[in-house]
């Protein structure tokens, strides 16, 4: 069955990111961020060393690891985009394409963020090819949408808020003991069909830190592990076309028709 | 020697705590959209607000406050919000019958920028003056408040029952806003 690809002319995302994980690659050295850098520098001109990121397992937690080595870890490197857009993430076990809606509001649709992210990612594993680090070996696809809800007006109570969300038991009404809620954070995860991962759905309410306004942040983070497929490139495209589906469906069910209309301008 | 434990679904599914990665906005470590309101807040609050950010994008740029909001809360933000969009409308729109002049841009930011920090704050009354400048001002109990922003100065008045007046006249924004020390003279709610 075909998913429909529902569009919206104004959606409230605020940050996707593309994101490949691999086994740590044997011989991968500091040097070796700086050698990738001279083949991006020119469009990724900024870098900025930070901590790396733990694994998390396409269930949604955080793997406990514990590691013992006679070298010292190495870190996640930053490089950043000319546009501030874009920021790709690197690190021994993982690739990370990021990007962030700004002032100017542009948001490039899913394809051509996912066309961005491919060619840095071919030119990663051009690269390690290239420098006799041997072959990538992929254990885990993620693909993560935030979105921030900021309704027209300041909400009345945080219900207004909730209401935005379709059919949640958790909103209190007027036979109910429970009063209205003060804050909500919902977290659910739905399989993917054919064991090809998960999504994890997360609402939070709460403050943004840019203005102090009310709202609430939708997290959408698809993960699944690489299925066994003669064509490894293909897969990929595949895996990420169906979880970018996932989300945009899975955003269309979990919101209400109302606010897909009025806030964020849905087109049939 | 690699030791690993996979979680299992109940592991994830109600851990709130380890699970929300409820961590101080310093621990994120960047701030992409860092603006001086931004680092007045963090300097002005008390207690660093906690936000959430699990880091799921490893950048840190969606940080939300995690707070829950009292129907009182929802008052002040919606009157926040209001003040906000007047003090707005005064920048483009004339506010005397018989003029066309708006209020002064510069003014207008600098009363926006505090405007915007004053969560914990009682907010003030709102008013423009025929110099296009904005006024803020507060009367609680015996105490009189009047903040008044222009452009590149600041007029500061405060006046408690029979005590004399306190006067800071013209005085120069420090790092583009007003001193700590008037910040504190503020009414808190």
């Amino acid at each position: 069955m075909e998913l429909p690809r529902p569009h919206f002319e104004n959606p409230p995302i605020n940050e996707v990111a593309v994101c490949v994980v691999f086994k740590k690659i044997d011989g991968f050295q500091a040097v070796h961020f700086g050698e990738f850098w001279t083949k991006i520098r020119r469009h990724f001109p900024k870098t900025q060393d930070v901590a790396p990121l733990d694994h998390v397992s396409t269930a949604g937690g955080n793997g406990v690891e514990i590691q013992i080595s006679a070298k010292p870890p190495l870190p996640r490197v930053w490089f950043e985009g000319i546009s501030r857009h874009e920021l790709i993430q690197l690190q021994d076990d993982r690739f990370i394409f990021n990007w962030r809606k700004l002032e100017d509001g542009l948001y490039p649709r899913f394809e051509e963020v996912f066309n961005n992210f491919k060619k840095y990612w071919d030119l990663f594993v051009q690269y390690i090819s290239e420098s006799g680090l041997g072959n990538i070996s992929i254990t885990q696809y993620e693909l993560t949408y935030i979105n921030i809800i900021n309704l027209k007006k300041t909400p009345l109570t945080v219900i207004d808020l909730a209401n935005v969300f379709n059919g949640n038991a958790l909103i209190g009404h007027k036979d109910c003991f429970l009063p209205s809620p003060s804050g909500f954070n919902w977290q659910t995860f739905y399989p993917f069909p054919d064991n090809q991962g998960s999504l994890n759905i997360n609402a939070i309410s709460g403050l943004s830190q840019e203005n102090k306004s009310i709202v609430a942040r939708l997290d959408m983070v698809a993960r699944g592990t690489p299925q066994e497929k003669e064509n490894i490139e293909a897969g990929l495209e595949e895996w990420f076309n169906m979880a970018h589906l996932w989300i945009v469906n899975g955003f269309v069910a979990i919101t209400t028709e109302n606010a897909q209309r009025e806030l964020w301008g849905r087109v049939e | 020697m690699k030791m690993q434990r996979e979680s299992s679904i109940s592991d994830n599914r109600f851990i709130p705590i380890k699970e929300m990665n409820i961590i101080a906005s310093s621990s994120v470590g960047y701030f992409p959209q860092t603006t001086p309101e931004i680092n007045s807040l963090k300097r002005r609050t008390k207690d660093t607000p906690k936000y959430y950010s699990d880091d799921i994008t490893g950048t840190g740029w969606t940080p939300l406050e995690m707070k829950t909001l009292t129907p009182h809360d929802l008052d002040h933000y919606r009157t926040k919000s209001k003040l906000t969009d007047l003090i707005q409308k005064f920048k483009r729109v004339p506010f005397f019958h018989d003029s066309d002049q708006c209020a002064n841009k510069g003014a207008a930011d600098n009363a926006l920028k505090l405007l915007c920090q004053m969560d914990e704050k009682l907010l003030p009354k709102v008013a423009v003056d025929e110099d296009g400048e904005i006024i803020f001002a507060w009367n609680v109990e015996e105490r009189n408040i009047v903040l008044t922003f222009e452009e590149n100065l600041w007029h500061f008045f405060e006046k408690e029952g029979s005590n004399p007046p306190n006067y800071y006249d013209e005085e120069s924004y420090v790092n583009g806003e007003i001193p700590n020390f008037v910040w504190e003279k503020i009414p808190t709610k």
